[in-house]
């Protein structure tokens, strides 16, 4: 059986052709470079930001320039065994808050948006477990960003794959917001800045150490009406039923309109097919995103300490650091699921992405057969077993409990789940610490953790309900307590205690209990990415 | 040694002992009963009664948690929680409620702000028992020396609805009447959905331990399209197909099945994040444990003690300030257990599913399905 890249399988509808020229890069394509800067800035001057923005607007990435780019680069890089040289590309994105649109456009517009975007992520901050004593780190009075005292309009998203490049695009974007030339007064003042880059240590790695980003839902959705015009590859055999759900093994397709305002949405009942595009209020918001920012620091020698405390406890004897650190997040340091490699960490499975993501956890699963044209020579690495009992990944493991996959949850299993996940474009901010159990003083002193972003249409049911629902909730989606890296549940005096059930050697579950908080969200924001036309015609 | 006894729900303590042994007599029976007509039609159920067969020492336990709000509710308004909670709050003529997720609850409200919400998760059966000896749907063999304790359930009615409370408003034609007006308009004391009893969780647990495949022959293990292909529970509700889910797929890896004793439902507990107070305390304190235990509570009520100056509707939840109780029922998890053992050692081959199987006794052909052997 031939096997083409964009056959329609049997019983999915088509899927939609999305307006590529329109929608901001960063969403359903992202940006893959090395380094990235955040600009987060305040609208002082109405006509000047519209002035700005219209000058602004035929530099800004679209998924049209950056898809395909994408896919080049992973071709070249798969080719070569390493980054190609010579590819660099520069890329802007940008976002703006609720008090920015209204600006631009009118409080009664702004209603027409979603009511968490539009009180702005410093108000939902209690309900996702943020510490609510004003003094406490993670509190939003203490945000260096988005918290009450220092909210943001607008935010520019600037990568490239060279350093310096980026730091010549930062100089003439923040020059032209902030100091412009010619007499002009500036139409915004500078609130905050972050660089962030891919650990150059440890590449693809979070500042803890483990791999980043591996599982990422696939958007369904064509780029043009030619063949092979699918944004997101189909590498699965047609042969194999999973072909129609799943573009890479594990990677599930969702409908775009999961991502971008305006496309097919996501049924909770039924994987495949989708419920029809949503018209946006305003009708402007077509093309657009919801973007969330949350800037979270991370104390790198306190969750290894952490970690080696369990280590040393008589219960998970043998188990060792790194696998107890497997057992926290789901996956080895090198990315290898612990669903499929239980015992020890297996770099070759880490490297393979075609067996890293292949695992459910409540059935058992199979390797899938890959096309002809992938010249894949095949997963040959241990399946992964059934576990609905958590007894070989912890029902608390981070990934598990980000992504339940098969498993049932408190709002309807892996359905409803597939319309809750979203897609995540964040990159580590700061230094690495080189050795976690021995920090220098130096590495002690300065900040360093995640800019977490990511991208959905509905914030309350897909960013707000992986934390308000999963990650801090005990019982869902199964029992076993809160996410050891994500969930917050502070106490009166500020302890954020989490008690999880993890699989010991003797084969029982044993509770860990966790004091100290190794993630504290400290700056952030719920954004709109508008497409390119609402830019230059709405809003400037 | 299998189980002694079956336990009241909580291991609660208002049985005498005579009304404790026809509880055992009857959660037994149902036992029993499920798994008899299972057999009696063919199948195959993983399903055992803890008292009559050893669950062994290496048993594995499977907490089965869903939400309390209902789903049904939700999914019929996707995009307007207040009209949402306001269904679920508005009873039907009847006096039933329809919160059927096997949590139910009764707001008060005192200068038209809410004061207290009261939830319960008691089944009716434990109740009919109380008043009159056995449940009413018992058809099993009848010990005439058990009677019910009218007592001790006036007692209870009186300490946890209303100290108002008279027998005879509890009976029907004598016996115990499930929607008397203290369990309907004027409290809860128990569930009164049609579908919230421990009748059911039996007979979707052992229900649930038959494997069915579709039309191609292949297993299900879709929650939803398992509950359609074997047409236990109700499909969309947010416990039904969970627990199905949950026992299906234990069933799937070959396990003997059964529920944890003391039988029941159970509030699992309650997530405050996202409460917010006037006074900015923790309201995680205002939901008191009145029946059961943490973890295993069937009684509940969320309340705010006068001495603090402000009460239930005063507290927002994610902005939004209490006015209907499945606001807070909405952050409420059930859960029941399953014990588990002996996995890999049953392999029973799939079932059809149900309406194949009927197709097939009505002699329908020619529909396209093929079918399993």
């Amino acid at each position: 059986m031939i096997a083409h890249e964009n056959s329609v399988a049997a019983g999915v509808r088509p899927e939609d052709l999305l307006e590529a020229d329109d929608i901001q890069a960063n969403s359903l394509a992202g940006f893959k470079n090395d380094h990235q800067m955040f600009l987060f800035a305040v609208i002082d001057d109405v006509a000047g930001a519209k002035a700005w923005l219209k000058r602004l607007v035929p530099r800004i990435a679209t998924l049209a320039q950056v898809a395909p780019r994408n896919r080049n680069f992973k071709i070249l890089r798969q080719a070569a065994g390493r980054d190609p040289a010579g590819l660099n590309a520069t890329w802007v994105n940008i976002a703006f808050s609720a008090p920015g649109l209204q600006k631009l456009r009118s409080a009664s517009e702004i209603q027409g948006f979603s009511t968490a975007f539009v009180n702005g992520l410093h108000v939902s901050s209690p309900s996702l477990g943020d510490p609510t004593n004003p003094v406490a780190q993670g509190n939003p009075r203490q945000w260096k960003v988005g918290g009450p005292q220092n909210l943001a309009d607008v935010m520019v998203i600037l990568a490239a794959d060279d350093p310096n490049d980026l730091d010549t695009m930062t100089t003439a974007m923040t020059s032209s917001m902030f100091s412009p030339s010619g007499g002009t007064s500036p139409a915004f003042h500078a609130l905050f800045e972050q660089r962030c880059a891919v650990r150059p240590d440890m590449p693809g790695h979070e500042h803890f150490g483990f791999k980043d980003g591996i599982s990422q839902p696939v958007p369904r959705g064509r780029l043009g009406n030619e063949a092979n015009s699918f944004l997101s590859p189909r590498v699965i055999d047609p042969s194999d039923p999973r072909s129609t759900a799943f573009g890479e093994p594990g990677q599930p397709l969702v409908w775009p309109g999961q991502f971008v305002l305006g496309y097919q949405l996501q049924d909770s009942h039924n994987a495949l097919n989708p419920l029809p595009a949503v018209v946006p209020t305003p009708a402007w918001a077509k093309n657009g995103s919801y973007v969330v920012v949350r800037r979270l620091a991370q104390d790198v020698p306190a969750f290894w300490k952490s970690v080696s405390q369990l280590a040393g406890d008589p219960r998970f004897g043998g188990l060792g650091l790194e696998r107890l650190g497997a057992l926290l997040v789901g996956r080895w340091k090198s990315g290898a699921p612990i669903m499929r490699t239980p015992a020890a960490d297996d770099l070759n499975l880490a490297a393979d992405d075609y067996a890293n993501n292949n695992f459910e956890f409540k059935n058992a699963t199979t390797p899938a057969p890959i096309i002809p044209s992938k010249n894949y020579k095949g997963d040959h690495f241990a399946p992964s077993p059934s576990d609905l009992l958590g007894l070989v990944c912890p029902h608390a493991a981070h990934i598990r409990k980000a992504n339940p996959r098969d498993l049932p949850t408190d709002t309807g299993g892996q359905n409803d789940t597939l319309t809750r996940l979203i897609l995540r474009r964040g990159i580590p901010f700061g230094s690495p610490v080189s050795d976690p159990m021995a920090p220098t003083p130096a590495e002690l002193a300065t900040e360093r953790g995640l800019m977490f972003v990511s991208y959905q249409t509905s914030i309350k049911n897909q960013f707000e309900f992986l934390l308000n629902h999963w990650a801090n909730v005990d019982d869902q989606p199964q029992s076993g307590g809160l996410d050891p890296l994500l969930g917050q549940r502070f106490d009166a005096v500020g302890t954020n205690r989490r008690v999880i059930l993890i699989p010991a050697p003797d084969g029982s579950l044993q509770q860990a209990e966790i004091d100290t908080t190794w993630i504290t969200p400290t700056g952030g924001g719920y954004f709109f990415s508008p497409s390119i036309s609402a830019m230059r015609n709405a809003l400037s | 040694m299998p189980l002694a006894s079956f336990d009241p729900p909580a291991s609660l303590t208002d049985f005498n002992p005579s009304l404790r042994t026809a509880w055992n007599t009857y959660i037994s029976y149902t036992f029993d009963q499920n798994i008899q007509d299972l057999i009696s039609a063919g199948l195959k159920p993983q399903f055992y009664n803890p008292t009559k067969i050893d669950t062994p020492d290496n048993r594995a336990a499977d907490e089965i948690t869903w939400i309390g709000f209902p789903r049904l509710i939700s999914l019929k308004h996707p995009d307007d929680e207040t009209g949402a909670w306001k269904e679920a709050d508005t009873p039907l003529a009847s006096g039933e409620r329809p919160q059927d997720e096997y949590l139910e609850w009764f707001v008060e409200s005192a200068s038209g702000k809410v004061s207290r919400v009261s939830f319960t998760c008691e089944g009716p059966e434990y109740w009919e028992a109380l008043a009159d000896g056995y449940p009413h749907d018992y058809k099993g063999p009848r010990d005439p020396a058990v009677k019910g304790d009218r007592a001790k359930l006036l007692a209870l009615y009186q300490q946890y609805v209303n100290p108002a409370v008279q027998v005879n408003d509890l009976l029907s034609g004598g016996k115990y009447n499930r929607l008397n007006k203290w369990n309907t308009s004027r409290g809860a004391m128990h569930l009164n959905q049609r579908n919230n009893t421990l009748g059911a969780e039996i007979n979707i647990a052992a229900q649930a331990t038959i494997l069915r495949a579709d039309q191609n022959g292949q297993l299900i293990s879709d929650a939803d399209a398992l509950i359609q292909c074997a047409k236990f529970g109700q499909p969309g509700r947010a416990s039904d197909p969970t627990i199905g889910d949950h026992v299906n797929s234990l069933a799937r890896d070959g396990y003997s099945i059964t529920l944890q004793n003391p039988v029941g439902l159970y509030i699992a507990g309650i997530n405050t994040a996202g409460f917010v107070t006037p006074t900015g305390s923790d309201a995680q304190q205002y939901f008191k444990i009145l029946r059961g235990a943490t973890g295993m509570t069937v009684r509940a009520v969320f309340e705010v003690p006068a001495t603090e100056g402000f009460s239930v509707g005063d507290i927002t939840i994610d902005g939004q300030a209490i006015e209907y109780g499945g606001q807070i029922a909405e952050h409420i998890t059930m859960k029941l257990t399953g014990l588990a053992f002996g996995k890999g050692q049953i392999q029973n081959p799939p079932q059809q599913c149900v309406e194949q199987v009927q197709a097939a006794m009505a002699g329908t052909v020619g529909t396209g399905l093929r079918y399993v052997r």
